[in-house]
């Protein structure tokens, strides 16, 4: 049986979403609190990463809309296609409403959005305390769901590799 | 069995990482420390958690173009530029009297023409009593209110000033420091250093000060809002003025040291006026959800090294998550 394997393009954008959130969580919990210098170019730095996300979950959407994925091996259950599925879905609305709250709430807070240097992004919100409340809230709020959802994912996929050694981890690598 | 347990030690060593960067492990300083000290045992929500009281103000700034030779900044070209601003005093109480307040304060966020923003907040002292936020943090004990005489206690504020020499050049100037009876009549600083970059690299290390215009006047002021008073009464006859004036520094001024004045006879280059136009209250106004975020900079300005100037933006932006929320809860009440 010649294992099934998704598209190579589905793979490179898997695992390069997965290191860069994976570091910008830790990242985003590391500076809101800290007093170092380096708190500073850790935001910018965050701030970029956070949109290449947003620009790679886009591309990514696309092309699973274009080409949906290969089946799963028949032995996996419904329910457990399900509950899979039901995760992905929700990694994937948090993998665009994360990055937006962040945009967002840069601009309630009337703060410029920069990227390399000289160009600004344009200001998605109104400036407002109160949406900057909200805004604020939900990134902190989405993102610690998001590393909740990652970990039991990575938990099924685990399963799947070292206990039940049914191919499913190997779609992906 | 084995693939289970390696399983639970991966998920576990993941979950403790992301703890561990969340500082849950940490002893460290960190901003909410220090703002849950300034906040005090009960906090006045929707407030900011210091210079609480104030005024929102804006005006425009006439740059005469002197600075764009040090700095690639739009704003330093000969033009003008808005800003919203916020005079205030002092302490966490948002109704505290104005004329008791120890320091009093202006803040400024520009509005660029190309997008960008400057904010900067300035005190009437030109430079702080402490070099370092641990310092700052024991000396927001030692000033806070002891839980007897509901005052601080002089002991103690003179017990920390003793241990920390650093402060001799704040103590020198609040010996000679008298209050004007008006916003309109002091002069703020910037206190932190910062680096202007020009053109080829250039780099110049400076802090600033806004110089009023107004001579300063013999007024007898009353009432807990004394100064807010004076200034609508102020504005009503014509705008206020201030000189934005930078200060170059030299070889031996140390950029990352906030506690220490540097020689008057420094360089000074006016880079041209600041003036105040209108004034509103706090509440509802244009300045009220603006955090006067010290490194929300234009290309052309840069932080220095200063560690204070570094927790200062760490400590404004918890603050203002903190009175966000407060402000949001208080309206879907
Ligand atoms: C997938 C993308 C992103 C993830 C996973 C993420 C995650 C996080 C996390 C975990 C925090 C700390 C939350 C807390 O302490 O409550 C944080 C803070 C922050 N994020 Fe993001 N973020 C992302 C994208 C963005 C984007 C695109 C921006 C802005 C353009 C942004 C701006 C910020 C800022 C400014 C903070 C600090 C707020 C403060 O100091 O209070 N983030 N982020
Ligand atoms: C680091 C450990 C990770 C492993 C071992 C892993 C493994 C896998 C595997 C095997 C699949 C394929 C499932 C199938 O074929 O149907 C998959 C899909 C997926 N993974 Fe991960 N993953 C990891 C991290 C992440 C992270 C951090 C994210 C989110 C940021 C993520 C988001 C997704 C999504 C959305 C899918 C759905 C398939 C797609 O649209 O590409 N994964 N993962
Ligand atoms: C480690 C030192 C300092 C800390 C931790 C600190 C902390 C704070 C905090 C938490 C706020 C409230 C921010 C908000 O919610 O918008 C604030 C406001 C302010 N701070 Fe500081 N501060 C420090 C040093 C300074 C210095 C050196 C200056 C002046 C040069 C200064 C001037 C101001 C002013 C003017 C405001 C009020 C801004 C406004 O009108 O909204 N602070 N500070």
């Amino acid at each position: 049986m010649t294992p099934v394997r998704l598209p190579l393009s589905m793979r490179l954008i898997h695992w390069t979403t997965a290191a860069l959130v994976l570091s910008l969580i830790g990242l985003g919990l590391a500076m809101t609190d800290s007093l170092a210098n380096w708190r500073i170019a850790g935001i910018q730095l965050h701030k970029l990463a956070g949109l290449c996300v947003l620009v790679l979950t886009v591309v990514r959407l696309s092309l699973r809309a274009r080409e949906p994925l290969p089946e799963l091996p028949a032995h996996v259950s419904r329910l457990q296609q399900r509950v899979a599925g039901l995760v992905q879905v929700m990694i994937y609305l948090l993998l665009v409403a994360i990055p937006l709250s962040g945009w967002a709430m840069q601009g309630a807070a009337g703060n410029p959005v920069k990227v390399f240097g000289a160009l600004t992004l344009p200001q998605i919100a109104p400036e407002s305390l109160v949406l900057y409340g909200a805004l604020r809230e939900a990134h902190g709020f989405f993102a610690i769901s998001l590393l909740l959802l990652i970990m039991l994912h990575i938990a099924g996929a685990l399963y799947h590799g070292l206990v039940l050694r049914d191919g499913v981890l190997r779609r992906m690598l | 069995m084995k693939g289970l347990v390696i399983i639970g030690a991966c998920i576990g060593a993941m979950g403790a990482v992301y703890a561990a960067a969340a500082g849950q492990f940490s002893s460290t300083l960190s901003a909410q420390k220090i703002v849950d000290r300034q906040e005090g045992e009960d906090p006045f929500t929707g407030f900011r958690r210091a210079h609480a009281k104030g005024i929102c103000v804006a005006g425009v700034f006439k740059s005469n173009g002197q600075l764009a030779a040090f700095s690639q900044a739009s704003i330093f070209e000969k033009a003008e530029t808005e800003f919203v601003g916020r005079f205030s005093i002092g302490g966490r109480n948002p109704t505290a009297p104005d004329l008791a307040a120890g320091v009093r304060s202006l803040a400024l966020d520009f509005r660029m023409d190309n997008g960008e923003r400057w904010r900067t907040a300035m005190n009437i002292n030109p430079v702080l009593a402490v070099r370092d936020p641990a310092s700052f943090y024991e000396q927001l004990a030692a000033t806070a209110p002891d839980p007897e005489t509901g005052k601080p206690s002089p002991d103690r504020i003179e017990a920390f000033f003793a241990d920390h020499p650093e402060s001799a050049d704040f103590r020198e100037w609040q010996s000679r420091f008298t209050p004007s009876s008006s916003f309109a009549t002091e002069t703020y600083h910037s206190v932190n250093a910062f680096l202007l970059k020009g053109e080829a690299g250039r780099e110049t290390g400076v802090r600033w000060s806004l110089v009023p215009v107004a001579p300063i006047a013999e007024a007898t002021l009353e009432g807990q809002d004394a100064l807010q008073k004076e200034l609508f009464e102020r504005l009503d006859e014509g705008p206020v003025q201030f000189r934005f004036l930078f200060h170059v520094a030299e070889a031996e001024d140390d950029l990352n040291d906030p506690s220490q004045a540097w020689p008057t006879e420094r360089q000074q280059i006016e880079a041209g006026i600041v003036e105040i136009v209108s004034a509103e209250p706090q509440a509802q106004g244009a300045c009220n959800g603006i955090n006067f975020d010290p490194l929300i900079l234009p290309a052309g300005i840069e932080p220095t090294a200063d560690p204070i100037l570094h927790a200062r933006s760490s400590a404004y932006a918890v603050s203002l998550r903190r009175r966000a929320l407060e402000t949001l809860l208080e309206q879907t009440k």
